[in-house]
């Protein structure tokens, strides 16, 4: 098994039911990404260290709608750095609608959180 | 107010904090070219934007503060190849605008070493504008 096998990597899930643009969930995936690599580069810094030296892995994916965000994050274990991002409503949703879960953590726990969930 | 202030009001240099917290933001220019996915597209956009905030963070720190501070505004264009990018490059840089290309490790859909986008700032946004404003939204 190579080091990399557990390399940290971000989940970015985007909400399906909203219907997002390709440049809106550009944005707002962009968005998550920043949020987490402020706050993990000030909270947890060998998660944030490993995770730039490995290439900085992300995956994009979508979960049905909001409850699905909520059960992802009841499950969140300690460890992992996330966001939920919240539009400030200029273009295309309601202002202060959740468009995208970001999470930031080692790759096998990750993928245990976001395994039932299709890639975009 | 004297003649004298009044001159030295037009002509002296802008103090820093003039920066408005409003007029800082990110442009991601996208290759059209590489026919990306959605995801794919969304993951490399949301690379630009976090290697452009740490690198432009360290070169013009007080326009990322401002960039954070005002909801890090951000928009999405695009040109139709590497041609279009590379003389976007060019110009940015002659325009000393804070700009970096994202290459991808080529794992998934595209050949590696692909250029898939451009991201200028975060910067003051008359400049950009100035630069970006006839690229079409993503």
């Amino acid at each position: 098994m190579s080091s990399t096998d557990n390399a940290p990597t971000m989940a970015l899930i985007v909400r399906e039911d909203l219907n997002l643009s390709t440049g809106k969930t550009a944005a707002q995936c962009a968005h998550a990404a920043v949020e987490i690599t402020l706050v993990a580069r000030r909270q947890s810094k060998r998660l944030f260290q490993a995770w730039r030296e490995n290439g900085g892995r992300k995956i994009v994916l979508h979960a049905e709608n909001i409850e699905a965000f909520d059960e992802i994050v009841a499950d969140i274990a300690h460890g992992i750095v996330w966001h939920l991002v919240k539009d400030a409503g200029h273009t295309e949703v309601a202002p202060g609608t959740v468009t995208v879960l970001g999470m930031l953590g080692p790759r096998r726990s990750i993928d245990r959180l976001v395994e039932h969930l299709g890639t975009v | 107010m004297g003649l004298r202030s009044f001159l030295h009001r037009l002509t002296a240099p802008r103090p820093q904090s003039r920066i408005s917290v409003s007029s800082v933001k990110l442009v991601c220019v996208v290759n059209q070219g590489l026919k990306m996915g959605k995801g794919k597209l969304a993951a490399q956009v949301g690379h630009a934007s976090v290697e452009a905030f740490l690198k432009t963070g360290v070169s013009h720190p007080q326009h990322v503060e401002a960039w954070l501070a005002s909801g890090q505004k951000k928009i999405c264009v695009k040109v139709p190849d590497d041609t279009a990018m590379n003389e976007l490059l060019e110009q940015a840089i002659q325009r000393s605008i804070p700009a970096l290309i994202v290459r991808d490790a080529g794992h998934t859909q595209i050949p590696r070493g692909s250029q898939t986008v451009l991201a200028l700032g975060p910067f003051d946004e008359h400049a950009l504008d100035l630069l970006t404003g006839d690229l079409k939204l993503l």
